[in-house]
C-alpha cells in the first residue's frame, strides 16, 4: 500500500482529491433517494439502482468504489449481488456495505455467509454511516478499490508533463501566453519554443486572464531564467490602448484597498504612490463594492488584504462576480492559505509576499485581455508555438485516471499531456488528459493533483484492463531489458 | 565527514523560531549545503569558512538596523539573488518589506512553514549550482573573487559573466559590482543601468546607479536618481548616506549634514555612516580632524578613497610631501585591497616628485604586487625614475 498520504486528515485529504463513486442498491427508490441526496452533499458521486439488474449493468459500467446494497431487494439479496461480483476478475475488489433495516435473525444470518466490508443494522444513522463509509474507504488505502501504485515505478525516472501554449509577444514587461489553463502563482515552467532556433526558459509567477478564446498567462520577463533567454526580451510589444509612457511603469492607475488596518493601508499606499498607482481605501468589504461602482472602468484592480473563508467572504465573492464585466476589475486576495487556486477571476497572492511579488501582481492585474487582443492583432505577429514542462511523480493510477504529485497547485480542467513513450503509447500521441483536483501535501510544499485520462461516458472496465495490462508488458519488457 | 561544499545561514537573533523537527526537514540536502544558526552580527562575520554561503534565511520581527546590516552583508559576501534569501515573518508591515526590498529580498514565509520554504530554498539552490556554467554560480565565484580582491580573478571572471549579464539582471548587478570594485566605475554604471532595464524593479540596481554617478563624478545625476528612490522608502539608511555624500560633492554643505542626521536617525551601519563624517570634514576642510577619524575606520569605500588619493596628490603638487605620506600611508591601511595599488602608485608619484627615488620604487614595486603584474601607467612612471636616477648619477 502506498504511504505517501499519512495522518489524522487523511480521510479528509483524499475525499477532497478523490470523488468516489457509490452505487446504493435499494428494494424501492424512495427509500434511497435521500441517502443520494446525503451522500451527493458530502462530495461522493452516487447511482441509485433499485434491483440487482439495475445494480450489474451501472457496477460495470461505473466500477464504483463502494456499493451500499439493502440485504433484501427486489430481486434478490446482499449474496446474490456478492457471488455475481466475486466471479468477476474485475469487479471483485469493491467493497459491499450492507443495510439490514429489519432487525431479523433470518436476514442477519442469509448475510454472515459472505466476506462483506461492512455492516448497518437498522435505521440508517447519518453518524455511523460516514464513520462506516472512511473505514471502508481507508481499507482500500483511500483511493479507488483499483488504485495501482506507481509512486516507485521506473516511468517515473525524470518524468515530466507538458502543456501547448503560444508566446504571442510582451506587454509592460510581461511576456504574454495562449493557453488552455491557468497557472498557479507559484508555478516555475520549463519553456520549450517549437522552433530550435529560440532556446529553452524557465517562466515563473505567472498571472492568467482570460479572454474569449482562450486564456492568457503572463510572465514577468524579470523572473525568467536560463541562458539563453535573449529572445524573450526581443519579443514584440503588444501595444495596449492605455500604454503609460515608459517613465510611469505602472500608469497612474487607481487601486481598490481593503484591509482592516487603516495604518498599513497608508504604509501601502505611501509607497504604491511613487510607482505612480493611487490606492483608495475601503474599510469594509462593502465599501469595497461601492467605490468599485462609483468609478466604473477607472479602477485598475482591487486588493482584499484578507477574505474570511466564511459565508460572508462567500457571500461577498458572490456579489463581486455579479458586477458586470466592464465594471468588475480584476481581483487580488492576500491569504495565509497554501491551497488557495488563482483563477483569471480571483489571484490569491500568499501571505507573507515581498514587495516585488506585490508589484508584480498589480502590475499585470492592469493588463486587460481585451486590449491585448486588439493589441495583437494591430502587430499581427504569429507567435512562437511552445511546450510548457514540469517535473511530475505519478503516484498511482486507477479505472479513470490517476493521482500525480507536482511542485505547486493545478486549476481544474487544465490539460496536459505526460512526456514518456508508456502513455503516449497507452492512452495515444497528443492525446490530453485533464486535472480534477489538487491538494497540498501535509507538510512539503508539494501538490498531489487527481487527473482523469478516460474520456466522459468511456467503459472503465475496459479502460482499467487495458491499463493493467499494458502495466505488466511494461514490467516484462523492463526485466527482459535488464536481463539482457 | 565531508564538510559540505555550500553553506545556508539561518539569522535568528532572537533565538525564537521554532526549530523542533528541522533536522529532519533539512535531512535530504544536508550532505550537499549545511546550516548554520547565527544568532549574532559577530557570529555573521566569523561564518566565512570552508564552506561558501549561498543561502540565507532571517528571522526577523521588525525591520531593525541589525537586519539591514544582515541584508547588506549578504549583498556584499555572496550576492544579490533574490531567490536564495528568504525572510521569516508571519505579518511584515509594508515598510519592512520595502527595506527588505531594497536589498533584493522578495521571498517572505511565515513562521509555521518555513521549515519547508527553506529546504525548498536549498534545493534549489543546489540545483542552480550544480551546474558551474549557471548565470548564478558564475555570480557566486565572482564574488568571491571580489571579497579575496583577487583582481586577475576579477578581471576574468567579470569576462565570463558579460554574456549573461546582457539578459539577465542579476548577472549584470554581480557584473558592476566587480567593475566597481577595480575602479571601473563608468562601466559598472552601464551594467547597474542595464541591470535596471530588465528589471524596472530592481532596487539594489538603482541605489548602486546612484552611488556608480557619484563615484563617476555626477552628483546632480546622483541625487535626481536617489531622491526618487525616496520617494517609495524613505528609510533607507545607506541611501541617505549615498545622498548626504552627493551634497557634499556639490558642495550644499547643509543639505548634507540634514541627510547625515537623518541616517543617524536610523542607526546608519557605523562604517560607512563613519564614511560621510570623515568626508564631510573634507568638504569642510578640516582636514586633521578627518585624518584623525579614519584611524576610527576598518574600511573604506570607493568614494572615500577617490577623495583621500585626490587629497593627497594635491599635497603633493603643494611640495608637502610629508604630508602626503601621511594620507597616502592612512589611505593603504582603510581603502580596499583591490583600490590599494591606486594609492600605491599615487605614493610613488608623490616621492618622484619629492625626488625621493628608492622609497618611490619601493611604492611601486608594491604597486605592481597588488595589482597582479605591471600595466602602462606603471612602467611609464618607474622608465622616468629610472632615467632621473641615471641622470643623478
Amino acid at each position: 500500500m502506498t504511504n505517501i498520504i499519512t495522518g489524522a486528515n487523511m480521510t479528509e485529504m483524499i475525499n477532497t482529491l478523490i470523488k468516489h463513486t457509490i452505487v446504493i442498491l435499494v428494494s424501492r427508490r424512495e427509500k434511497g433517494i435521500s441517502l443520494d441526496s446525503f451522500l451527493s452533499n458530502m462530495g461522493f458521486q452516487v447511482f441509485l439502482a433499485e434491483s440487482l439488474y439495475e445494480a450489474g449493468k451501472v457496477i460495470e459500467q461505473e466500477m464504483p468504489h463502494l456499493v451500499i446494497t439493502e440485504a433484501i431487494v427486489s430481486d434478490g439479496n446482499a449474496v446474490i449481488l456478492y457471488d455475481k461480483l466475486q466471479n468477476n476478475e474485475i469487479l471483485k475488489k469493491i467493497p459491499i456495505l450492507v443495510h439490514i433495516p429489519r432487525k431479523v435473525r433470518q436476514d442477519v444470518e442469509l448475510v454472515a455467509s459472505r466476506r462483506f466490508a461492512g455492516f448497518i443494522l437498522g435505521a440508517l444513522d447519518p453518524k455511523s454511516l460516514v464513520s462506516k463509509l472512511n473505514a471502508v474507504i481507508e481499507e482500500q488505502s483511500g483511493f479507488s478499490p483499483y488504485y495501482i501504485d506507481t509512486s516507485s515505478h521506473p516511468f517515473n525516472h525524470d518524468l515530466t508533463v507538458s502543456m501547448n501554449g503560444k508566446v504571442v509577444g510582451q506587454c509592460r514587461g510581461m511576456v504574454v501566453s495562449e493557453s488552455g489553463f491557468e497557472i498557479h502563482s507559484t508555478a516555475s515552467l520549463l519553456c520549450l519554443p517549437g522552433d530550435k532556433k529560440y532556446s529553452p526558459v524557465v517562466f515563473r509567477a505567472p498571472t492568467n486572464l482570460r479572454s474569449s478564446s482562450g486564456i492568457f498567462n503572463l510572465f514577468p520577463i524579470n523572473k525568467v531564467v536560463g541562458k539563453g533567454r535573449l529572445w524573450v526580451s526581443h519579443l514584440p510589444e503588444i501595444n495596449l490602448t492605455s500604454n503609460p509612457p515608459p517613465d510611469q511603469l505602472m500608469g497612474n492607475k487607481t487601486v481598490i484597498y481593503f484591509d482592516s488596518m487603516e495604518d498599513r493601508f497608508k504604509q501601502f499606499s505611501h509607497i504604491l504612490k511613487a510607482y505612480n498607482v493611487d490606492l483608495v481605501y475601503a474599510p469594509s468589504l462593502n465599501r469595497c463594492i461601492s467605490l468599485i461602482r462609483q468609478r466604473p472602468g477607472e479602477i485598475g484592480c482591487a486588493y482584499l488584504h484578507e477574505l474570511t473563508n466564511d459565508a460572508s467572504g462567500i457571500a461577498w465573492k458572490n456579489e463581486y462576480m455579479k458586477l458586470p464585466s466592464e465594471v468588475k476589475p480584476p481581483l487580488i486576495i492576500g491569504t495565509s492559505s497554501m491551497n488557495a487556486k488563482s483563477t483569471s477571476d480571483v489571484r490569491f497572492l500568499k501571505r507573507p509576499f515581498g514587495m516585488g511579488q506585490f508589484l508584480e501582481n498589480i502590475k499585470a492585474a492592469f493588463i486587460r485581455s481585451g486590449e491585448l487582443t486588439k493589441g495583437m492583432e494591430k502587430t499581427g505577429y504569429q507567435g512562437i508555438s511552445v511546450q510548457y514542462k514540469v517535473s511530475a511523480r505519478i503516484l498511482g493510477l486507477d479505472e479513470s485516471g490517476g493521482i500525480m504529485e507536482v511542485s505547486f497547485p493545478v486549476a481544474a480542467g487544465s490539460p496536459f499531456l505526460f512526456d514518456h513513450k508508456f502513455f503516449r503509447t497507452f492512452l495515444g500521441e497528443d492525446t490530453a488528459v485533464y486535472v480534477e483536483s489538487s491538494q497540498k501535501v501535509d507538510g512539503q510544499l508539494l501538490w498531489h493533483v487527481r487527473f482523469r485520462s478516460l474520456e466522459q461516458g468511456a467503459s472503465k472496465s475496459r479502460y482499467w484492463s487495458r491499463l493493467v495490462k499494458a502495466l505488466e508488458e511494461l514490467a516484462e519488457d523492463a526485466e527482459l531489458r535488464h536481463s539482457a | 565527514m565531508n564538510v559540505p561544499e555550500f553553506k545556508y545561514l539561518l539569522v535568528d537573533f532572537d533565538k525564537s523560531i521554532e526549530m523542533d523537527g528541522f533536522t529532519d526537514h533539512f535531512q535530504p540536502v544536508s550532505d550537499r549545503i549545511q546550516i548554520d544558526r547565527i544568532c549574532s552580527l559577530e557570529e555573521l562575520s566569523e561564518s566565512k569558512t570552508s564552506s561558501v554561503v549561498v543561502g540565507m534565511a532571517v528571522v526577523m520581527r521588525q525591520f531593525s538596523s541589525e537586519i539591514s546590516e544582515v541584508l547588506s552583508w549578504f549583498q556584499r559576501n555572496v550576492g544579490c539573488f533574490p531567490d536564495y534569501q528568504i525572510m521569516i515573518c508571519d505579518d511584515p508591515d509594508p515598510s519592512a518589506m520595502m527595506n527588505s526590498f531594497e536589498f533584493g529580498v522578495e521571498q517572505f514565509t511565515g513562521t509555521e512553514e518555513w521549515m519547508e520554504a527553506v529546504v525548498q530554498m536549498a534545493e534549489k539552490i543546489l540545483k542552480d549550482l550544480s551546474d558551474k556554467n549557471s548565470t548564478a554560480y558564475k555570480c557566486i565565484m565572482l564574488n568571491q573573487a571580489v571579497q579575496s580582491a583577487n583582481r586577475n580573478a576579477i578581471t576574468e571572471r567579470e569576462k565570463g559573466l558579460s554574456e549573461d549579464a546582457g539578459y539577465d539582471p542579476i548577472a549584470a548587478f554581480s557584473r558592476g559590482k566587480a567593475l566597481e570594485s577595480i575602479g571601473n566605475f563608468e562601466e559598472a554604471l552601464k551594467s547597474y543601468e542595464g541591470a535596471e532595464a530588465m528589471n524596472s524593479f530592481f532596487r539594489p540596481a538603482q541605489n548602486s546607479i546612484g552611488e556608480s554617478l557619484l563615484l563617476s563624478g555626477q552628483p546632480d545625476k546622483a541625487i535626481e536618481v536617489l531622491s526618487r528612490m525616496e520617494g517609495a522608502n524613505s528609510s533607507h539608511a545607506d541611501r541617505k548616506l549615498l545622498l548626504a555624500n552627493a551634497f557634499m560633492e556639490k558642495g550644499d554643505l547643509p543639505k548634507a549634514r540634514e541627510y547625515l542626521e537623518e541616517a543617524k536617525s536610523l542607526n546608519a551601519d557605523g562604517s560607512r555612516a563613519l564614511e560621510s563624517r570623515i568626508l564631510l570634514l573634507l568638504a569642510e576642510k578640516k582636514i586633521p580632524d578627518a585624518v584623525r577619524m579614519i584611524d576610527s575606520l576598518k574600511e573604506a569605500g570607493p568614494h572615500l578613497a577617490s577623495k583621500l588619493n585626490a587629497l593627497g596628490v594635491r599635497f603633493s603638487q603643494a611640495g608637502k610631501f610629508k604630508n602626503a605620506l601621511t594620507i597616502y600611508n592612512k589611505a593603504h591601511k582603510i581603502v580596499r585591497k583591490e583600490l590599494r595599488y591606486k594609492v600605491s602608485l599615487n605614493a610613488a608619484l608623490a616621492c618622484h616628485r619629492a625626488r625621493n627615488f628608492t622609497v618611490a620604487m619601493k611604492f611601486l614595486s608594491r604597486c605592481e604586487q597588488e595589482y597582479g603584474s605591471s600595466f602602462p601607467k606603471l612602467d611609464k612612471i618607474k622608465r622616468a625614475i629610472i632615467a632621473e636616477k641615471n641622470k643623478e648619477a
